[in-house]
């Protein structure tokens, strides 16, 4: 499986992840997502817009048009709401990634 | 020499299928996004083409940008539902429309010119037809008049359900905002449109073969298709020259 196919139902989590370091318009997360795993998760660069827009209809950031750049963009900040799904969905991950580590660690 | 970003930001747009506050949103993050990239990539010596084209290339197919950006499957049938639901209302309203025009036809012209439906009525029809209309001595002169008269009252009554099936969609637009879709100009002129050639196609007909009695009962239903048909394609044809 490719990472992008690994990456589409962990997009959430990875993007909440990003904002709970500090407020970003999307080309920033995706530049901080690259980054943060070493070039692995070299997403189609437009799939985190549907994301963002889809978190904020859930409750889970809040955005604002921030106009004091060169270029007008959409600012992102996770909510108190997203903190908590941010808590809940890394106790998920981390417990499903044991679990996984768990069953395929002795084939290694 | 075609942009790459305005080609990529027009194909995007016309397979949107958010409303248009979302739409507008997402497309001018898209143009920021794309510029700033693109112009990361050209600071580091690629000329603006291939940048743009790069920048693009990175951001992905737009048809499964818009698949993924697409509000989710019941709100879209909410929509369509609705959607439908207020040309129907209109509809009937045009309908009702009819009717007052049939009774102006009937003032005009005479009742036969609405009501006679060259039938031969059954002996219970025409007892129906003489026991309703008492102004009557003919069971034909009995079935224009009450022929004439259904024209008026039932159009008008349809008229009034398409006002409260209108009215309906407008409290659900109120309790429910993110449900609103407009009527679709180009589907409502087609509908009317196609009502206005059977009905006034039937009117021609009648008349060339019956002459003029009947001929307003299928005729004022066509000419106010043919307006609304006319309302409907302003906006249709400003589209199109815009596209």
């Amino acid at each position: 499986m490719r990472t992008s196919a690994r990456l589409k139902g962990n997009l959430d989590l990875l993007v909440l992840a990003v904002l709970a370091q500090a407020p970003a318009h999307g080309y920033a997360i995706i530049e901080r997502l690259r980054e943060r795993s070493d070039g692995t998760f070299d997403l189609p660069e437009g799939t985190v817009y549907p994301a963002l827009h889809q978190l904020e209809e859930a409750g889970f950031v809040s955005s604002w048009w921030d106009t004091t750049a060169s270029r007008r963009r959409r600012m992102y900040a996770l909510t108190p709401s997203g903190e908590s799904q941010l808590y809940a969905e890394r106790t998920q991950w981390r417990n499903f990634a044991a679990s996984v580590q768990s069953v395929i660690g002795g084939l290694a | 020499m075609t942009e790459p970003i305005e080609q990529y930001l027009d194909e995007l747009y016309s397979k949107l299928l958010s409303e248009p506050r979302a739409a507008r949103r997402l497309l001018a993050e898209v143009e920021a996004h794309l510029h700033e990239r693109a112009d990361a990539l050209e600071q580091q010596g690629m000329d603006r083409f291939d940048a743009e084209t790069q920048a693009v290339q990175a951001f992905g197919p737009a048809a499964e940008i818009a698949r993924r950006h697409a509000p989710p499957l019941p709100l879209r049938i909410a929509r369509a539902v609705q959607s439908s639901t207020m040309l129907g209302g209109i509809g009937l309203v045009a309908i009702g429309v009819s009717g007052g025009v049939a009774a102006a036809m009937n003032a005009l012209f005479g009742r036969a010119f609405v009501g006679n439906q060259h039938e031969l009525y059954p002996f219970s029809a025409c007892r129906h037809f003489l026991a309703v209309q008492q102004s009557a001595t003919t069971c034909g002169r009995a079935a224009v008049l009450e022929n004439s008269t259904d024209a008026v009252t039932l159009r008008l009554a349809a008229g009034v359900v398409g006002l409260l099936v209108i009215g309906a969609v407008l409290l659900w637009r109120r309790v429910r905002p993110q449900d609103t879709a407009p009527v679709s100009p180009a589907l409502a002129c087609a509908a009317f449109g196609v009502g206005a050639l059977g009905l006034i196609g039937a009117s021609v007909d009648l008349a060339f073969t019956r002459g003029s009695d009947g001929v307003g009962w299928y005729l004022s239903g066509g000419l106010v298709a043919a307006i609304a048909c006319a309302c409907y394609a302003v906006p249709t044809a400003r589209r199109l020259l815009i596209r």
